[in-house]
């Protein structure tokens, strides 16, 4: 079945084998053995994410979203008024989902959403590139600094970035991810790996108690996790390497098989899913709990309260399997 | 009787030696095509830089452009495993496909065996937020736009034993001249190009390259001299 996916010609996503694996899998459902729980969403997820302190978030690129409450009941299909979403963002109060341009260069939409999933308000910007949510404010990033979403759909002046440290020819192509902790801001670049700009990947604290951390050919966005920042390395992305926030120091190293997709699990736990599922203490990496999941390759993988979320390359389904609490 | 008259004898007519080249002068940042010391086509093109002091390099340092006496070898999309956006050849069809358990972007290779294999190393998103940066719009295009060395790239060698063919022992330059996949968009956008230097190869523009092309400039066996950073360009070809 699934070799029959993967063969499928290229052209159009193959939503007849989609909808056939879904149909496998609602056959099977529910497998709830050990309190593991299955969901076929009716698309292919883009992406996932933990909202609202214990909700899951599904979504699509195409606009489709589904809740799952912290009662673990799934909500309807929602689709946003957006034709692509280019990155969504949980906050306090819901979450903040931005839309592609639909001309070249034209503004984009973000909007924010309840709980629930209904839209609560909406912003136009212009040339945003990514949304970055801290404890107090919510900003569209843009190739040059960030934009306050204000309340009204009002948009405030554009803060520009903090000029760069390092001696490098030019600054980088692309705008940062942002990750906070306490006061401090950490800006973190992907490896611009075209030739022309070429850059490493690295993460850097300005100002006085600065750093500055490069990590080499990373495309991956680092996880900020209390304290602790954790970025993978490597050729094949197979290292994980923890530092502190505050110095930029690093704290620990560790080789993994894989590429393995992480989350941040509470202030001090790191969800690690390779092949199975770990939960690691920070900032050491040392394992507090492993599960085994079977042969497949976790692609996909975002912390809850009680679950770790996860999907595998061989399944279209998003699977809950029970994890120790975080006060546990 | 009539006087014979000699016949005059025709004028001896030279047969035309068409002597063409192609000249670089990176310090004046001059590409210029001569057909008998005639000036075809010229245009601005930037050679390598030398790399600035105290600032840090990852991979490949800034070099000047090597002068010498070269011949051109080829004229198409160039490929290498050296930079991953240009492993692929820009024109190349892409397209979207499932493939285990997500959306990956595919290339079509033109072999029976395999007629589509996935983009190794760069994401869907990744993918996206390249052409959003390029020509504004956050998709998949459906052709591959993204190679470092734009649509076309010139080759030559140096012709060691003057017989204008790379023969055993004679290599192709890694220097070559080529536009960028940013000056490529920004034409195809209908916007004004600003050429930056390069890493020792020669950029251009991609206007300017079609220009070249079709003047002939980039044929095969025809001699391509780079100057010295310091040699104008001679007042005649001004």
């Amino acid at each position: 079945m699934t070799a029959a996916i993967a063969n499928a010609k290229p052209g159009t996503t193959n939503y007849c084998a989609v909808a056939f694996f879904g149909f496998i899998s609602l056959a099977t459902l529910p497998a709830l053995a050990d309190g593991v729980e299955h969901h076929t969403p009716p698309f292919l997820p883009t992406g996932m994410a933990m909202f609202n302190t214990d909700s899951l978030l599904v979504w699509r690129d195409d606009g489709r979203l589904q809740i799952r409450d912290g009662k673990g009941v799934w909500s309807a299909v929602v689709q946003l008024p957006m034709q692509k979403i280019m990155q969504i963002r949980p906050d306090a109060s819901g979450l903040l989902a931005l839309g592609a341009p639909e001309t070249p260069f034209g503004p984009s939409l973000i909007i924010a959403l309840d709980p629930a999933g209904k839209e609560s308000e909406r912003w136009s910007v212009a040339g945003a590139w990514d949304i970055t949510v801290s404890a107090d404010a919510r900003q569209a990033v843009t190739l040059s600094g960030v934009r306050p979403l204000l309340p009204q759909a009002a948009v405030g002046a554009e803060q520009a970035f903090p000029k760069w440290a390092g001696k490098r020819p030019e600054n980088p192509q692309f705008p940062p991810k942002l990750l906070y902790w306490e006061a401090a801001t950490i800006y973190c670049h992907p490896a611009d790996l075209s030739m022309q700009h070429y850059a490493p990947a690295r993460c850097e604290r300005p100002g006085a108690e600065g750093w500055i951390y490069e990590y080499g050919e990373s495309m991956q966005a680092p996880v900020a996790c209390g304290p602790w920042l954790v970025v993978n390395e490597g050729k094949h992305q197979e290292q994980l390497t923890v530092l502190e926030m505050a110095t930029g120091k690093i704290r620990s190293r560790r080789k993994f098989h894989s590429h393995p997709r992480i989350a941040c699990a509470g202030e001090d736990q790191l969800a690690i899913a390779e092949r199975s599922l770990e939960q690691a203490q920070l900032p050491a990496l040392n394992s507090t709990w492993h599960a085994s999941i079977g042969k497949d390759q976790i692609i996909e993988l975002a912390a809850l309260p009680r679950y770790l979320a996860y999907r595998t390359e061989k399944s279209l389904d998003v699977i809950l399997m029970p994890s120790p609490r975080r006060s546990d | 009787m009539a006087e014979l008259k000699p016949r005059a004898t025709p004028a001896f007519k030279k047969p035309a030696i068409k002597r063409q080249e192609l000249h670089f002068y990176p310090g004046a940042r001059q590409l210029i095509w001569l057909v008998n010391d005639e000036v075809k086509v010229k245009a601005e093109a930037w050679g390598g830089e030398s790399p600035i002091p105290g600032f840090t390099y990852s991979v490949m340092p800034p070099r000047q452009t090597t002068p010498g006496k070269y011949v051109i070898h080829s004229y198409a999309p160039y490929r290498t495993k050296t930079w991953i956006w240009s492993t692929i050849a820009w024109g190349t069809r892409i397209s979207v496909s499932f493939d285990k358990g997500e959306e990956k972007v595919f290339y079509e290779t033109g072999q029976l065996s395999q007629p589509w294999k996935p983009v190794e190393g760069i994401t869907k998103a990744q993918i996206e937020s390249n052409h959003l940066a390029l020509y504004g719009t956050y998709k998949v295009p459906e052709t591959w736009v993204f190679n470092d060395f734009g649509a076309m790239s010139v080759r030559y060698f140096k012709d060691l034993n003057n017989n204008k063919k790379l023969d055993k022992g004679e290599t192709l330059s890694g220097e070559m001249i080529h536009t960028t996949p940013g000056d490529e968009a920004r034409t195809a956008r209908s916007m004004e190009v600003s050429l930056q230097s390069s890493h020792g190869c020669i950029h251009v523009k991609p206007n300017d390259r079609d220009r070249f092309y079709r003047a002939g400039a980039f044929t095969k066996g025809n001699d391509f001299i780079i100057h010295g950073y310091a040699e104008p360009v001679p007042e005649k070809y001004l």
